[in-house]
């Protein structure tokens, strides 16, 4: 039973669509273990460069890299990731950083929740 | 068939990469355009088609596209360019500089695929044309021989060619054109030969 007092977590289905992404990938395991390596390797570098670029008031870094972010993430079919970083970007083409650095924490937590989404993935389809 | 993409996501450049070869096309995979446009240049044949991202460091899609279109041998190419969903005027440029279809991104497996069918129908048919407008200059240029002012012999009826040769007409035609004679006698000249056949027998 779920506990009605937990705060509202979104339901997976919103972080990951898991049936895109394994049809991207064409029920390629290997492809699939490989390109989530590749995105855990992107995402927090990422993060971390928007972070630093919106600290030095760099706008068109900031601007490439969630752009970025947005592409690996929509290559993952990762939503959550995917929709931050497109509304980060949309911000940066207009020149609106002024909410930005909250987008930060808000991505990693979204990266911390969607890796054991996708370890899961990987360990269902190999089982 | 080989085709080339160019992304500087490693992401979308391994899904694109594993995706092509999945459908039997060979893939050439580059990380930016800049070694898009080298590899262009070392490929002796190049590919026909290519899959372009359009936001890319250095040389982006769209001016890779427009120097692929000034390039005269690297036609006839069927570039297909990716962009991000949402950017419509994007669009408007890229087919302007000289792009044939556009992929939005994340791309859909299907949809991709689809699309890079569209560009090998047109890729096959450009060559089919090619190959036909190949054989029509042939004709043509073999019609041309037999074309414009022949000089030719009042009384034996042969022809000088340019170099100041006479040949019978037969092989002056034969030689220049696709034409074999089969040899026959005329009612016209049948009735001669045998009037004179008929006098010389003293009938």
């Amino acid at each position: 039973m779920p506990n009605a007092a937990a705060p509202a977590a979104p339901p997976d289905a919103e972080i990951l669509d898991r049936e895109m992404l394994l049809h991207r990938v064409g029920g390629d395991l290997e492809l699939l273990s490989e390109i989530i390596d590749l995105f855990f390797e992107e995402a927090p570098r990422l993060v971390a460069e928007i972070r630093a670029a919106l600290a030095q008031n760099d706008s068109p870094t900031a601007l490439r890299s969630a752009h970025r972010l947005r592409g690996a993430a929509g290559d993952l079919s990762a939503l959550r990731i995917a929709a931050l970083a497109a509304q980060l970007e949309s911000r940066g083409r207009q020149g609106q950083w002024g909410d930005a650095p909250v987008f930060c924490p808000a991505l990693d937590s979204e990266i911390a929740r969607l890796r054991p989404l996708l370890g899961t993935l990987v360990r269902k389809k190999a089982a | 068939m080989r085709i080339l993409i160019a992304d500087d996501d490693p992401i979308t450049r391994r899904l694109l990469e594993s995706s092509l070869a999945q459908w039997d096309y060979e893939v050439t995979a580059t990380r930016d355009g800049q070694q898009a446009w080298q590899a262009l240049q070392r490929l002796g044949t190049p590919p026909p088609l290519l899959v372009l991202d359009w936001l890319m460091p250095g040389i982006d899609g769209v001016e890779l596209c427009r120097r692929i279109r000034q390039t005269p041998d690297l036609q006839p190419a069927y570039v297909i360019l990716l962009t991000s969903r949402g950017h419509r005027q994007d669009v408007v440029e890229g087919l302007e500089a000289g792009a044939d279809d556009y992929v939005t991104k994340p791309f859909n497996p299907d949809e991709l695929r689809a699309r890079i069918q569209v560009g090998v129908r047109v890729m096959k048919l450009q060559w089919i044309l090619a190959d036909r407008v190949k054989d029509l200059e042939g004709a043509l240029q073999r019609v041309n021989q037999l074309q414009g002012l022949l000089p030719i012999c009042c009384y034996c009826k042969k022809i000088r060619d340019d170099g100041n040769y006479w040949h019978q007409v037969e092989s002056y035609i034969e030689e220049h054109s696709g034409v074999h004679f089969s040899r026959g006698v005329c009612p016209e000249c049948m009735e001669k030969m045998k009037g004179q056949v008929e006098t010389a027998a003293g009938f």
